[in-house]
């Protein structure tokens, strides 16, 4: 086996998946690679919690399966369109592959060694004998699933993976923004869609972090990718802008996304609960969509942070203990999800845990005012005065991002669900800092100035949202049509 | 000539807004060089190495990777699929032993032995059987000194491969000298200490 084949399986079965689930047009080809990735980490999950076989022959065997199936379900929809798509994918991906394998472009820090030793754990099937406690609570399992296919051809990590993920996130930004642009109920010209998306794309791009991101043996980018795609997701479910048959695929998209969130990061669970909340309590988000959102939210904590809290005992810590009951509860509350007033108290609920949230910060900051000083003046010599490689970008970011919100909000409720966690999003950074062993320091290398790129793509999602948001629906725009969303409520 | 003058403010702020992220983008093109050239070379995003492996890069670059990393992969280059023995206790490092030397060190079996690491072998005393650094790692005076100072790989010719650990200094966490001594080279007391035939 080699990267190339590794790659092309990856991305066909994820784009066969989305398509079996009613996901048809190009869409189906930036959001099929990130499908694919997410499902090999969604895949060795479930093998390292249920003690199956995490050899990348098993993980890859598995996902070729699911996409197999999904191809052998939808071979009636297969169309002429359709093969041309995979053939010039397929041949793209090796183009890809090869100038990145040869590119010899990689980034890393003193822990990218780390998940490259889950990696090899996981690919020679010793993960559950010999992870120690900090490859389970730090490191976890994104990283080291990614790359541990590498060992399929002997080397230790897939040179192209991240990079091509970071790829795809661009066309499944610009592919969210045109869709949600051009399906509005007050339909927009398609040059403001092609524009909004293009120009969010083209930001994310310029900004030197994300690049460096892209190449980074950690596991930022990929938690930044299924935050994106959750909020992206429950965007275009929210805001109605797909059809009946397009949900499906949309909603198992986000269903991915929360579980690689939830395994990605130590706070991972944290920003999946801030990203869905909106979703889960919007009416237009089907009763069957909540409840999977809602089920594979609460299994993904329970199934990780229970196996983490299993495997170490009694030196297991609140930082699995907490995620492992909350998990449970969430579970066992899942079937209030069919209230009929949890919807119309949306933005009561939203506004509590909010506040909640600014509580409890306060109340820690009285407490340990300290620590949070000091990482209040590194955030800003990393962020403001350069030491953390961000150049101006996240100085013109965040007014943009607050002024397209602003726009947007009044005009696109359903934006909120991009503004909510990325609102939200400087409180739990800031929260960490009572949960772990110091402040934040000042440099490239500092966590929160490198956590920080997983929510900077929703700080350009919403951007672009705001280069298309409309000023006054209704007018010569809503002349043109309107594009019917469909909620099977 | 309201619907109008409406729709045209309408453009106006769309295309205002779109002209500040154009702007953005330029701004953060004209930076990306510099922010490069300001960065360390591994938390560049465009920096070019000459080889894709990325134990060799860091182990050459950083004290760090020599220190933690390097000893665990240069035993797995030299001695892949070898049996090793380690103490109970004795033995703490930053980067942890055991899942260390059954990833970066390729030892096919790990036996964890009862043992005082900083007694059992003298180490000096096998100094003719020491591999050098310079033959294995980047001729390059810092990465040789900080490896022969961090590990010392003992191994009769040709090897068993089967080995013990030895920490002469005590826990070697991220500075102490951690040894590496064929079973070969032992004594018969020792080896009936360590249970071994």
């Amino acid at each position: 086996m080699s990267e190339f084949v590794v790659i092309v399986l990856v991305h066909l079965s994820g784009w066969a998946l989305l398509r079996a689930l009613g996901l048809r047009d190009w869409g189906a080809v930036p959001l099929g690679f990130i499908a694919g990735v997410f499902g090999v980490i969604v895949l060795t999950f479930a093998f390292v919690v249920a003690g199956a076989d995490t050899t990348p022959s098993s993980v890859l065997t598995a996902l070729a399966l699911v996409g197999g199936v999904a191809l052998v379900l939808q071979r009636r929809v297969l169309d002429a369109a359709a093969y041309l798509t995979v053939a010039a994918t397929s041949v793209g991906l090796v183009g890809a592959v090869v100038v990145l394998r040869e590119a010899h472009v990689v980034s890393y820090h003193i822990d990218s060694f780390r998940y490259l030793m889950s990696a090899t754990l996981l690919a020679s099937n010793t993960f559950g004998e010999f992870a120690t406690a900090n490859l389970l609570t730090k490191r976890m399992l994104v990283t080291p699933a990614m790359h541990s296919l590498a060992h399929a051809y002997g080397e230790h990590y897939v040179r192209s993976l991240t990079p091509l993920l970071a790829i795809a996130c661009l066309g499944a930004l610009t592919y969210v923004l045109v869709t949600y642009h051009s399906r509005a109920a007050t339909r927009r010209p398609v040059a403001i869609a092609w524009l909004a998306g293009v120009l969010a794309a083209a930001l994310l791009l310029s900004i030197n972090r994300y690049v460096f991101h892209a190449v980074y043996i950690n596991a930022h980018l990929t938690v930044g990718a299924a935050l994106l795609m959750t909020a992206a997701g429950g965007l275009l479910l929210v805001g109605q802008r797909l059809t009946r048959h397009e949900r499906p695929a949309v909603t198992v998209l986000v269903a991915l996304s929360l579980a690689v969130t939830i395994v990605g990061r130590p706070e991972g669970f944290l920003f999946a609960g801030i990203a869905l909340l909106p979703i889960v309590l919007a009416r237009e988000v089907t009763l069957r969509e909540r409840a999977l959102l809602t089920i594979v939210y609460g299994a993904s904590m329970l199934g990780w942070h229970g196996y983490v809290w299993l495997t170490l005992g009694s030196r297991a810590t609140l930082e699995s203990i907490g995620p492992a009951v909350l998990g449970a509860l969430v579970l066992l509350a899942a079937p209030l999800h069919t209230l009929p007033g949890l919807t119309t108290a949306r933005r009561v609920l939203l506004t509590v845990v909010f506040l909640a949230l600014t509580v409890t910060f306060s109340g820690f900051s009285v407490l340990r005012f300290d620590p949070l000083q000091r990482s209040l003046v590194a955030t800003y010599q990393n962020v403001v005065a350069g030491a953390g490689g961000w150049g101006l970008s996240l100085l013109m970011l965040a007014p943009l991002a607050v002024v397209a919100g602003t726009v947007a909000l009044r005009r696109e409720p359903s934006a909120d669900v991009v503004w909510y966690p990325l609102a939200s999003s400087p409180l739990l950074f800031f929260l960490l800092v009572f949960l772990r062993e110091g402040a934040f320091r000042v440099g490239d290398g500092d966590s929160l100035n490198r956590m920080l790129i997983q929510v900077v793509p929703l700080a350009v999602l919403l951007v672009g949202i705001g280069i298309g948001a409309t000023r006054t629906p209704g007018l010569a725009d809503a002349a043109e049509g309107s594009f019917k969303g469909e909620a099977d409520a | 000539m309201l619907r109008r003058m409406r729709v045209r403010s309408r453009k106006a702020t769309r295309h205002w807004f779109a002209g500040l992220v154009v702007c953005a983008i330029a701004v953060n093109a004209m930076q990306f060089g510099a922010i490069e050239d300001a960065a360390r070379h591994n938390y560049r995003a465009l920096y070019r190495y000459e080889t894709y492996d990325l134990f060799d890069i860091a182990i050459a670059r950083d004290l760090a990777a020599r220190r933690n990393v390097g000893p665990y992969v240069y035993f797995g280059r030299l001695f892949p699929g070898s049996v090793v023995t380690y103490p109970t206790s004795g033995v703490d490092i930053w980067f942890d032993f055991a899942p260390s030397m059954r990833t970066f060190g390729r030892a096919s079996e790990l036996r964890r032995v009862d043992y005082d690491p900083t007694a059992l072998v003298r180490v000096p005393d096998l100094g003719a059987y020491r591999t050098p650094a310079s033959a294995f790692a980047p001729r390059s005076g810092v990465v040789t000194t900080v490896l022969d100072e961090r590990v010392g790989y003992y191994a009769s010719a040709p090897s068993a491969r089967e080995f013990i650990v030895v920490t002469p200094d005590g826990p070697p966490q991220r500075e102490g000298h951690i040894a590496f001594v064929d079973v070969a080279l032992l004594d018969a007391q020792t080896r009936t200490t360590l249970g071994m035939p």
